[in-house]
């Protein structure tokens, strides 16, 4: 197993490297001088050479690419152009807003999608799996940042009740965190719980099936007995695929919900730099997540031999 | 054994999505002559009302007719679905095409740069691309294009895998077929029943994408109407003007449902696994 975990790590790294030639290559496919961007259009020229200068922009593609990566080795992301602060302090720091954002919602997803989706695969075609079918649908149809507007709408107009402004961590004040959090991981997680209740009805649908339930039902155990001793961990797989693959996009794709609700997070940190033309920090925060992004994918390789002994590899 | 029309009819949800779909795309197209009014036209005396006899479904904070917006919304979804989808398509079934049939390098060199599209989660990409091209129409639909080559990639990889050694094609091949004639003619129509069902899939993905870059101010500009922007402006207006929210969001969601569930029926009907059940 830990042979396999390290043989998958060095299997990570022409990823990494691909992904790190990808992000610098994608910023710096920028039409005109991102120098002159940066500055605006009222900068002097003696100002844009200097930032040239000090970016590095002067110097080949190829060397401003190696000095980049040299750097992302020894942790170093380089510097904000807007703030002068180095990027990977800021980017750890809103990665864990992020963070605690993206479990809750999963949290509140798997919540309503797991139970759900089981028992609409146990009570197949009763007026309730229709019922939860057409949730589901609905709810992976409908843009998240749709559902997030609509429930602040709902709530400040028949409620009265907005958010709080200031962002608090978990671990500081749980109470007042979970007023901040509760409505964007809401929204998250509504969406999130869409797609694993099809998943997990689909799974349960299929294990429900097999011989070996028949089995089990034949020897007279109760029929919950059966769902949850027998399915439950023959139907895992698929779902948590599909959970890691989630997670992984919530990290990343929480942008909009962010910056929807104004939570200071990693995606709001990528958009500011994106409106702010700030053209390092956007390639520090985009690679950031996409390392995330593959370790997680790693993580839920690892997790299927745990669930499932006879995956080997 | 019924033709694929005869199932198709039979198939209710395939059906009604196709009719809401149809009438979607006829409305997109004939814009210009459903909308009562020009998406852009401000009514200054008329700001953000409630639906009334001259304005269907109310205005917003210029005094613009809401129905007309939406329904030139409706233009910029599907043009932004459709035309992006086509790029992953044309370039997915490329790539899927020569890694698939041509093995070796080709096959790893493609499927690792595919790899490393598919590490960044989607939207973050799209972003990505948008901020270093500029936002605006043809740059979104260009980066949601980029984005979802390696889904199609995938499919057409896996299809050619499982259809190159058949027996047909061993034979087109003794009779002298080019390679591309085999490629293209023997081999492509067979992997394309999957890549039809990805695709009304992705269309529906590509309209959530496009909406949520123009909701983020990085995709349409205004005063061009698009559904996510429509959404965006009105959140400064919701409790004055609440159906500035809803009927964009309601737009949206019949549009991304019907295609979601369009893909699910032809999943049914082309996938011979499904079509016992």
């Amino acid at each position: 197993m830990g042979q396999y975990i390290l043989k998958r790590l060095v299997s990570l790294i022409p990823i990494i490297v691909g992904i790190s030639i990808l992000v610098f290559t994608i910023l710096h496919l920028v039409p005109g001088d991102p120098a002159s961007i940066m500055l605006g259009t009222n900068a002097t020229p003696e100002a844009i050479q200097a930032l040239r200068e000090s970016m590095g922009l002067d110097k080949p593609l190829i060397t401003q690419y190696l000095n980049w990566a040299g750097g992302l080795l020894v942790g170093d992301f380089g510097q904000s152009v807007h703030t002068g602060e180095p990027i990977l302090p800021e980017i750890l720091k809103r990665f864990t807003i992020t963070l605690q954002l993206t479990l809750l919602a999963t949290l509140i997803g798997w919540g309503i999608a797991i139970p759900i989706g089981i028992l609409s695969a146990v009570k197949v075609h009763s007026p309730l799996d229709v019922i939860v079918r057409i949730i589901a649908m609905l709810g992976i149809s409908v843009p998240n940042f749709a559902i997030g507007t609509l429930l602040l709408l709902g709530l400040s107009l028949y409620f009265g009740w907005f958010p709080p402004i200031d962002v608090v961590h978990f671990w500081d004040d749980p109470v007042e965190a979970l007023k901040v959090y509760i409505l964007p991981a809401v929204t998250m997680g509504i969406v999130l719980a869409a797609g694993i209740m099809r998943m997990t009805r689909s799974a349960f649908l299929e294990t429900l099936d097999k011989d070996f339930i028949r089995t089990a039902r034949a020897k007279g155990n109760n029929e919950w007995k059966v769902v949850i001793g027998h399915a439950l961990r023959n139907s895992a797989i698929p779902v948590i695929t599909l959970a890691g693959l989630q997670i992984g996009y919530l990290l990343g794709g929480s942008v909009i919900v962010e910056h929807l609700f104004s939570i200071p997070g990693l995606g709001q940190y990528i958009l500011d730099g994106i409106y702010q033309r700030d053209y390092p920090v956007v390639q520090g925060g985009v690679l950031f997540v996409a390392l995330v992004f593959v370790l997680i994918n790693l993580l839920v390789d690892i997790i299927y031999t745990w669930v499932d002994p006879r995956i080997k590899y | 054994m019924n033709t694929f029309r005869q199932r198709f009819v039979q198939n209710k949800t395939a059906v009604v999505c196709l009719i809401v779909l149809a009438v979607i795309c006829l409305a997109a197209i004939l814009a210009p002559v459903i909308a009562p009014y020009d998406p852009t036209q401000m009514f200054q005396e008329h700001r953000l009302e409630g639906s009334s006899g001259q304005f269907l479904l109310g205005t917003d904070q210029f005094g613009r007719d809401l129905f007309s917006r939406i329904i030139y919304g409706a233009q910029v979804s599907l043009l932004v679905g459709v035309s992006s989808v086509a790029i992953s398509v044309a370039f997915g079934s490329l790539f899927g095409l020569l890694a698939g049939y041509f093995g070796r390098w080709i096959d790893s060199l493609i499927m690792r740069v595919m790899d490393v599209l598919f590490a960044f989660p989607e939207i973050l990409l799209a972003l990505a691309i948008v901020a270093a091209l500029g936002p605006g129409m043809v740059n979104t639909i260009l980066a949601i294009g980029i984005v979802n080559i390696p889904i199609f990639t995938r499919i057409v990889r896996g299809a050619v895998l499982s259809i190159k050694n058949l027996e047909y094609v061993e034979s087109a091949r003794v009779i002298g077929a080019s390679t591309k004639r085999i490629l293209f003619l023997e081999i492509f129509p067979n992997a394309s029943a999957p890549l039809l069902v990805q695709a009304s899939l992705a269309i529906s993905g590509a309209i959530l994408t496009e909406s949520g870059l123009s909701f983020l101010g990085l995709g349409i500009q205004p005063p061009d109407p698009s559904w996510g922007g429509m959404i965006s402006e009105a959140r400064r207006y919701m409790e004055l003007a609440p159906g500035m929210i809803v009927w964009p969001c309601a737009a949206m969601t019949v549009t991304i449902l019907a295609f979601n569930l369009f893909g699910d029926a032809l999943r049914d009907l082309l996938d011979p696994r499904h079509r016992s059940k």
